[in-house]
């Protein structure tokens, strides 16, 4: 069952450490969807209900990137709370949320959200 | 300087002409139908020869990058990223060394999930950013993120770069 993410939590969201930006913060191409997945939503975690360690899972390949959900309603989007597993995943994590709203040709959102980003050293 | 000859294409006119072996020029002249509704697209202007041996000063890392990206494969990120393009590619490092040549700094090159390739220049301070982004089949797009007015999206074609550039600079 989704339910609303409240505007004041935080939430995490991974990026490919090899190729992020010189200063270490995300670029436009880790909010980006991916087409050949057919994803719809961004996945994102909550983090008032994990901690970094968890949901970067590998830090060696990862790197860890935190937004205001604020930010995220901001450019009129929204994030449900998905726990994990559902119907269409095994995964465990409950924890496991959604951005909304995405379309998949726009490339402005992606760039916005990763500037509204903040990378958290582990 | 001995230069020994080989078949190039003449930038300006497009036809066949007679260069030297250790010229590259405009790449994208291998990609045919760049913007075929646009006469006046870059690449039927403009005229900027490379050399394959000259060394790359202020976009070094970027060029390095590009390199590493054509050994990307299928799932690089381990999120099934499909690798970049060799168009993506071949227009970025088209892109990178002409504003080499212009002396702008290019601030990152970054591989995308659907094999395309970011080409992000940004003003001195940063508080200015133009995206390039160069996917497979040629659909490349930019995005520019001014100060404090609206972002903007829209299809990129080569013509509009030095417009987009003077934005970033102003």
């Amino acid at each position: 069952m989704r339910s609303l993410v409240g505007k004041n939590e935080l939430l995490y969201r991974t990026g490919y450490l090899q190729y992020m930006n010189p200063d270490g913060s995300a670029t436009s191409r880790t909010f980006k969807l991916r087409a050949n997945k057919n994803e719809t939503e961004l996945s994102v975690d909550v983090a008032s209900l994990t901690i970094p360690t968890k949901s970067i899972k590998d830090p060696l390949k990862f790197a860890l990137y935190e937004i205001r959900n604020s930010n995220v309603l901001e450019l009129g989007l929204q994030t449900l709370h998905d726990p994990l597993p559902n119907s269409e995943s095994i995964i465990d994590n409950p924890a496991h949320a959604v951005i909304i709203g995405i379309d998949i040709n726009d490339e402005i959102i992606p760039a916005q959200l990763a500037r509204a980003s903040k990378r958290i050293e582990i | 300087m001995s230069h020994s000859k080989d078949n190039s294409i003449d930038s300006y006119t497009e036809h066949n002409s007679t260069g030297f072996k250790n010229i590259m020029t405009t790449a994208p002249l291998m990609i045919p139908n760049v913007n075929p509704g646009n006469p006046k697209d870059f690449w039927r202007v403009a005229s900027i020869v490379f050399y394959k041996d000259e060394d790359a000063k202020i976009n070094k890392r970027e060029i390095t990058l590009l390199e590493e990206f054509k050994l990307l494969g299928n799932n690089w990120d381990n999120e099934e990223s499909i690798p970049p393009s060799k168009d993506s590619i071949c227009y970025a490092e088209y892109i990178v060394k002409a504003l080499e040549k212009t002396g702008q700094k290019v601030y990152h090159v970054a591989p995308g999930p659907m094999g395309e390739i970011m080409v992000d220049i940004r003003n001195d301070i940063g508080s200015k950013s133009l995206e390039l982004l160069f996917y497979p089949n040629s659909k490349n797009k930019y995005v520019f993120l001014p100060e404090n007015n609206q972002p903007e999206q829209g299809d990129f074609t080569f013509s509009l770069l030095p417009k987009l550039l003077n934005r970033i600079n102003a």
